[in-house]
């Protein structure tokens, strides 16, 4: 962007439409002239306001004085949507979620055209999360549709959400981290070889991912002059509904298989009482309290149980696992904290990197934060002992991470940790104790307050970030 | 009216010519599903009906 303040945002800048840009610590869009007969149609044609009724969309004020973010030969118009608290990505979410954003991109799709629009891109990551609510975000992925038009994001709509889906149903949801990689969803003759043969009786699934993926191949080896000889193609009205009713009923009627998990019933196997774990959830709380932070992320999450204390004291809580089922299990779980908890898939040992053109499409954990508070409670063994994590290292990292740090020391003698080191035969992990914890943590934290969790083992530390 | 699109998304050519194809039979089916699904209701109505008018008799 041609001016020295405001910084377009890395991620923004394939649409002709218009761009994100941040200024002054605020996120706004800028409308290009390229796309605006679209905006206008998409904002006087009924649509925005329906969508945004609708809970669909991000709500967005027109600003009127531009001049503050300096001159742009393209400018059309300058909207600020509403900021979000924090923003996830596809390969973060669970099976549930990623559903539930394809099914969201539907709904918006039927009622774009309904009123004479249609979306041109279906990418996954128009969708965002508030809580546990999905909502679209790309106010310019709409313009005008005339009769006939296909719908030019249906490839990426199959790729970004369909083939992952089917591919979650048919093994494992253990397959949605690889869209690290598929930044631009999974190939769809990727998908059609991952698949078991099985897959091709379900008719759906046999048009959407397989004949589609033999269509785009037969034709990509066509010359480019016979592909021009055979423009322009239509699509039918009632062929495009048919297409959404189609993608809907298959999407809706996708089911994980039951399995097991390590973690997925981790608070019904805890090793302290009923009264020790009451004690526990009221220190966080209290702790909590000292902060009283706006955003907690909550490290090692498992079903939110303690995110959703976090939530009672108003903060807009991410609540990490490793583990998927317990992350579905805490998205699943609807309840009034619906709009301040947001369930993600995170694995502490290998945290969401940068990604995308010039490493900067999709940013980092680290680069999301700091939060306002970290909580990494029943955590720390398991990073320093079964993911041999020094506590200096760990310190470090979540110093970078964090404004406060509420954190457990979980000791030796816990049942949960000699579990672990029964793992090792020869490695007692001599370094692993409250002493060097609390010198690792002191060089990067300042210690707030210090309480033990009364019946058991362990200690609640609350440290602020120096 | 003709409309100037500015894309920046390569639909692939072959996933066009598919939806063509795949919608029509699936918008045949939607159709197909509500056509049936009219003359079920209807068949129930007649039915709802003359129940009805038995119990006034």
């Amino acid at each position: 962007m041609e001016t020295n303040q405001a910084q377009q945002h890395t991620s923004s800048f394939r649409d002709p439409a218009g761009f994100v840009f941040s200024y002054d610590g605020k996120i706004y869009r800028q409308v290009n002239r390229d796309g605006a007969d679209d905006y206008d149609h998409f904002m006087s044609s009924g649509l925005y306001q329906k969508l945004v009724s609708n809970g669909w969309l991000i709500p967005h004020k027109e600003i009127k004085d531009t001049k503050k973010f300096g001159a742009h030969k393209k400018r059309y118009k300058v909207i600020q949507p509403e900021m979000l608290s924090f923003i996830s990505y596809p390969y973060e979410w669970t099976f549930h979620q990623l559903r539930d954003a394809a099914l969201l991109t539907l709904k918006v799709q039927k009622l774009a055209l309904k009123h004479g629009m249609i979306l041109k891109d279906s990418s996954a990551y128009n969708v965002q999360f508030i809580g546990r609510k999905p909502v679209f975000i790309d106010t310019l992925s709409f313009w005008r549709y005339t009769q006939g038009d296909p719908w030019e994001g249906y490839k990426q709509f199959c790729e970004h959400f369909l083939a992952p889906l089917v591919l979650c149903a048919y093994d494992s949801p253990e397959i949605l981290p690889t869209l690290r990689v598929f930044l631009d969803g999974i190939p769809l003759d990727l998908a059609s070889r991952m698949l078991p043969g099985k897959a091709r009786l379900h008719p759906g699934i046999l048009s959407h991912i397989y004949m589609h993926a033999s269509s785009q191949k037969r034709y990509d080896k066509l010359d480019e002059s016979k592909k021009v000889e055979n423009k322009p193609r239509k699509v039918s009205p009632m062929a495009l509904n048919g297409l959404m009713a189609s993608l809907e009923n298959n999407i809706k009627k996708l089911k994980l298989s039951k399995r097991d998990t390590q973690w997925g019933e981790y608070y019904t196997f805890t090793n302290y009482s009923d009264q020790s774990f009451e004690y526990k959830k009221k220190l966080v709380k209290d702790l909590l309290n000292q902060v009283k932070p706006k955003v907690v992320w909550d490290l090692g999450a498992n079903d939110g149980t303690f995110s959703n204390i976090a939530a009672e004291l108003g903060a807009y809580t991410i609540a990490f696992d490793v583990d998927s089922k317990a992350v579905e299990q805490g998205y699943n779980h609807k309840d009034k904290y619906d709009d301040l908890v947001l369930p993600l898939v995170q694995d502490l040992s290998n945290p969401s990197p940068s990604l995308g053109w010039a490493h900067a499409e999709r940013h980092s954990l680290e680069e999301r934060g700091p939060a306002d508070a970290v909580m990494a409670l029943a955590l720390i063994h398991h990073l320093a002992i079964t993911g041999h994590s020094p506590f200096s290292q760990i310190a470090g990292f979540f110093a970078r991470i964090s404004r406060f740090l509420i954190i457990e020391f979980v000791p030796k003698g816990d049942s949960k940790v000699d579990l672990l080191l029964s793992a090792f035969s020869r490695n007692k992990f001599e370094g692993y104790t409250e002493e060097n914890f609390e010198a690792a943590f002191s060089k990067y934290f300042k210690l707030v307050d210090k309480k033990p969790v009364k019946g058991t083992k362990r200690v609640l530390y609350l440290y602020k970030t120096k | 009216m003709h409309i100037v699109h500015f894309a920046y998304l390569d639909p692939s050519y072959g996933s066009v010519v598919f939806q063509s194809v795949i919608g029509i039979v699936a918008g045949v089916g939607v159709f197909g599903r509500k056509v049936f699904s009219g003359l079920g209701h209807k068949v129930k109505g007649i039915f709802s009906r003359s129940e009805s008018s038995k119990s006034e008799e």
